[in-house]
């Protein structure tokens, strides 16, 4: 009898077992964090975490330091936040991306109560925005790793589609959008995990490959982090390397190297400009702890801070490159 | 039990039972050490290496793998439909691929949560079946020396070793086992029983595992079933036979129908033709020994298998098998005093000689003739039949040898032979040690990376539903339109559930429209529009489904279900199922009556021994 009971127990919590396994365990590949994430538009920027499986936004704003909870979507489906000022009130806006159907659904600052739906993009491409007509206003567009294709927000008259296509990479690169150049339109690149060179097609040579410049920067596991973090308007090559828990910086305006170690092992890196001072922190979100860990680059101080929110909760300041 | 008294009966009795005092592998436990050792060495860098041999076809197996796995739970659990292939297009890989390997991966998954571990625990699990199901083949026709020695060859032959790290072949290396099992199966028929029930399991469930292992493998397997059968049958000598052999494989195709009948039968979806051409899947330039296939002109595609590792391997292997063959025939005449069953010896060669041929051109005539063989592209499959019958020719030599020494012969010509032997062994170690170390391994950022994005879009498998000549032109990788779309701009298209195989959303529109889905319109595919199925009509260029929708608030469903083959092919393999676990259940009463039985003849035998013993008698 016992042996009946044991086995039917099991059986019985077998469906409760799976569900915790049959996802793989979370990998971090790139996280772009260069769009800035300020809801309110005080020039200081938000923290904010995503509860995947409820598809609600946890996020604290600088303006009231109150804390806000809101669920986006009753459903079951998986939403990546791809946040960024879509509308060019300097104000991030909640746009999220349907991974597996490619659609966009935008809640614009400048259209309180309104939603946007669109497609854009196909199962296993990534959502990057881009910035290509006014700086710091952002468009939707997508890369598809498989073809090593962008599409980008560039009207193709030839074949009447609002969207342009650009090559550029393949599946074993990281993909990512970032004012390189320094000109106020976002450069494309792509990172290449296997040798570590970051390639970069820019805009003020028209995405032309033959001009486009390379370095490199980085290998493996890293996770590229490109933002600005010298304040010289153009995005610099940084990635954060798990292994050593330490950040790599190629500064773009003189390709002069930085190291600093700064964060745990299983943190999601991330920067933010939090104080207003032009210059973004080093963010990082730990899942397991549920805390944040901030390193303010000038004064060379840290801040950490503890949050109640649900257990697998990933970081929305930044639009992550994922695996699970 | 009765299986190694079957075995003790047909055969020469072991090498151990006739010697006395300690010799190498003379016992169990050591014969298991050495054989896990062997294993254990060949799958080392597998192991120990922190990346996996990346040269022919990794990318598909982790794309495969990665995929079918998310096909799996999300409720697929017959996956035929992968929607992340041709750039979210669709593709029905799984109606024509063969599952097992992946099913495998997606239990193993389970443990590592990592495709990267999971592939490479899944790879060495493969290799670990072939020694077991290799051992247990082999031990029906030999002592359990000469078995643990001709293993060595099985752990370290380029069927095994070369699938895995040369052409990257998982599916290949884990269709062997079961046609080991398979053959084990069939060589343990016992003629003396009305029917053998327990040998027609072991044939039907290795069997159909073969065809769920790797289809092209089981096919070239049927074929060389049939000179196996009449071979066979002239050992046997029984109608039993005939009955219980074309039962078993009924049994065994019944049991794989699911997967087995839509990919033989529905090829006409999808374009096969591709895989029988060009340069790289002919199967003229294929063949094993010639100078055919090196064309420097032919570029890549010789790349991938070099024949220098690949041909090298393989010449060794059947250069030991030759050695011990000639070791047989030179002894013919003294097989009957050695053999019991000495005709085995015969099929043994003739089956490995056949095998062997087919991969050379000398074959090519049956090539043309059997038009299906031209899809299975490639005459070097045969080295996974020129291992197990290669294996039992030197199981018989090895035997041969034994008891030949122990006679009062001229010796040295077959010690000679023995270094010989032993001396190609090492050389096939080298071979294989160079040919692990000489490609490209993928490191574990790089492998994950290819899991998750479909970089193989085999064209094999892409729908051939427009009847476009120019199919191929069509670039969908810079396709980016959207995934629904409507005619009406102003419709609002919200998704409820999004999975691969299932899919639903509400649409709102104030005027009648039609809908596009970016979805290849597959047999299986049908559309309900609030419940009721409507008729879709396909894109003439890129096979998308189009279908009208009327105004209003609608819930809108696109499933992929089974067509009447599919549906019947399933339950062909359920009723199937059904009747082998019945039959299992029948094997297993029988052994419990027999060891009750046996059981209570001991303590009857017992009671009558303790009834013989004289009473003791009390002291005073």
């Amino acid at each position: 009898m016992k042996p009946i009971l044991i086995l039917s127990l099991l059986l019985f919590s077998l469906p409760t077992f799976l569900l915790d396994f049959k996802k793989d365990k979370l990998i971090i590949l790139a996280s772009l964090s260069n769009y800035g994430c300020d809801f309110d538009g005080d020039k200081l920027g938000d923290l904010a975490v995503w509860d995947p499986h409820k598809n609600t936004l946890y996020f604290q704003l600088t303006s009231d330091n109150k804390f806000y909870v809101k669920k986006f979507f009753d459903s079951d489906l998986n939403y990546n936040p791809v946040f960024a000022d879509y509308d060019g009130d300097g104000k991030t806006d909640f746009v999220f991306y349907q991974i597996d159907s490619g659609q966009w659904i935008s809640y614009l600052s400048s259209q309180p109560g309104i939603s946007h739906k669109m497609f854009l993009g196909a199962v296993c491409d990534h959502p990057v925005p881009v910035s290509l007509y006014t700086p710091k206003k952002y468009d939707i567009a997508v890369w598809r790793p498989n073809a090593g294709i962008w599409a980008l927000p560039i009207a193709n008259e030839q074949e009447g589609s609002p969207y342009s296509v650009h090559y550029q990479g393949g599946a074993s690169d990281s993909a990512f959008a970032g004012d390189y150049d320094g000109d106020g339109k976002s450069d494309l690149g792509i990172w290449r995990s296997e040798t570590g060179f970051w390639h970069i097609d820019k805009s003020s040579t028209k995405y032309d490959p033959n001009q486009g410049e390379s370095v490199q920067h980085g290998t493996g596991w890293d996770i590229i982090v490109p933002n600005d973090y010298d304040a010289d308007g153009k995005c610099d090559l940084v990635f954060w390397r798990p292994e050593d828990q330490t950040w790599y910086f190629i500064y773009s305006s003189n390709q002069s190297k930085n190291n600093i170690k700064f964060g745990d092992k299983d943190d999601i890196p991330s920067s933010n400009d939090l104080n207003g001072d032009g210059t973004p922190e080093l963010v990082m979100w730990n899942m397991n702890k549920k805390s944040w860990n901030i390193l303010d680059l000038k004064t060379q101080q840290t801040y950490s801070y503890k949050w109640e929110v649900p257990d697998g909760s990933l970081s929305a300041t930044s639009v992550l490159e994922k695996y699970e | 039990m009765e299986m190694n008294k079957e075995s003790d009966q047909s055969q020469l009795t072991s090498v151990q039972e006739d010697q006395k005092g300690y010799f190498f592998l003379s016992t169990r436990m050591e014969r298991i050490v050495f054989l896990v050792l062997m294993t254990l060495i060949s799958a080392a860098p597998l192991i120990f290496k922190d990346s996996l041999p990346a040269h022919a076809d990794w990318h598909s197996h982790a794309t495969n793998a990665y995929h079918f796995k998310r096909a799996f739970w999300q409720g697929q659990y017959l996956p035929r439909w992968l929607d992340t292939m041709l750039y979210g297009y669709g593709m029905p890989k799984f109606n024509y691929y063969a599952p097992l390997f992946y099913y495998m991966y997606v239990a193993v998954d389970l443990i590592f949560r990592n495709p990267f571990y999971s592939m490479k625990w899944l790879i060495v699990l493969t290799m670990v079946l072939c020694t077991v199901f290799g051992y247990l083949y082999l031990k029906r026709h030999g002592s359990s020396i000469a078995c643990s020695l001709a293993m060595l060859f099985v752990i370290f032959s380029p069927a095994i070793h070369a699938y895995t790290y040369n052409n990257n072949f998982p599916t290949n290396t884990l269709a062997i086992p079961f046609i080991f099992l398979t053959l084990y199966g069939i060589d343990s028929f016992n003629k003396e029983k009305d029917f053998d029930l327990k040998s027609f399991l072991i044939t039907a469930s290795g069997y159909s595992l073969t065809v769920l292992s790797h289809l092209a493998s089981a096919f070239l397997f049927s074929l060389l079933l049939i000179p196996y059968f009449f071979l066979s049958l002239m050992m046997y000598k029984t109608k039993k036979f005939i009955k219980w052999f074309f039962l078993s494989m009924s049994m065994g195709a019944a049991l794989s129908a699911c997967y087995l009948l839509p990919a033989s039968l529905e090829t006409n979806f999808v374009h096969t033709e591709v895989v029988s051409r060009g340069a790289g899947w002919d199967y003229s330039k294929n063949f094993m020994y010639t100078y055919l296939d090196r064309l420097p002109s032919d570029g890549y595609y010789w790349g991938i298998f070099d024949h220098r590792f690949y041909e090298m391997s393989n010449a060794l292997f059947c250069i030991a098998a030759l050695i011990c063959l000639v070791i047989l025939l030179s002894n013919q005449d003294r097989l009957k005093n050695y053999f019991k069953e000495p005709f085995r010896i015969n099929i043994a060669i003739t089956m490995f000689v056949l095998s062997f041929l087919m991969t050379t051109p000398v074959s090519i005539f049956v090539w043309v003739m059997i038009k299906q063989m031209k899809t299975l592209q490639f005459p070097w499959r045969f080295i996974s039949f020129i291992l197990p019958f290669g294996a039992v020719v030197m199981v018989y030599a090895f035997d041969l040898i034994s008891k030949l020494s122990k006679e009062k012969i001229a010796f040295s010509g077959y010690r000679f032979l023995s270094y010989s032997i032993a001396i190609v062994f090492g050389l096939l170690f080298y071979v294989d040690f160079v040919n692990v170390f000489r490609w490209y391994w993928v490191s574990e950022p790089n492998f994950i990376r290819h899991s998750i994005y479909v970089v193989w879009q085999n064209k094999e498998y892409q729908p051939n539903l427009t009847g476009d000549p120019n199919w191929e032109q069509i670039d969908y990788g810079r396709d980016f339109s959207p995934t629904v779309l409507s005619s009406n701009p102003s419709s609002d298209i919200t998704i409820l559930k999004w999975l691969s195989h299932d899919r639903l959303f509400q649409v709102v529109s104030d005027v009648s429209h039609s809908i596009r889905l970016r979805t290849f319109y597959f047999p299986g595919w049908n559309v309900y529009i609030d419940g009721q199925q409507v008729s879709v009509s396909m894109h003439p260029r890129t096979g998308a489904m189009n279908f009208e929708v009327p105004p209003g608030k609608h819930d809108i469903e696109m499933k992929f279900e089974n067509t009447s083959l599919r549906k019947t092919a399933t339950y062909i393999s359920f009723a199937a199922f059904a009747l082998y676990i019945y039959l299992l259940l029948r094997l297993f009463p029988k052994k419990q009556i027999l060891v009750t039985q046996s059981v209570s003849n001991d303590e009857e035998k017992k009671s009558e021994e303790e009834s013989n013993i004289p009473q003791e008698v009390p002291t005073v």
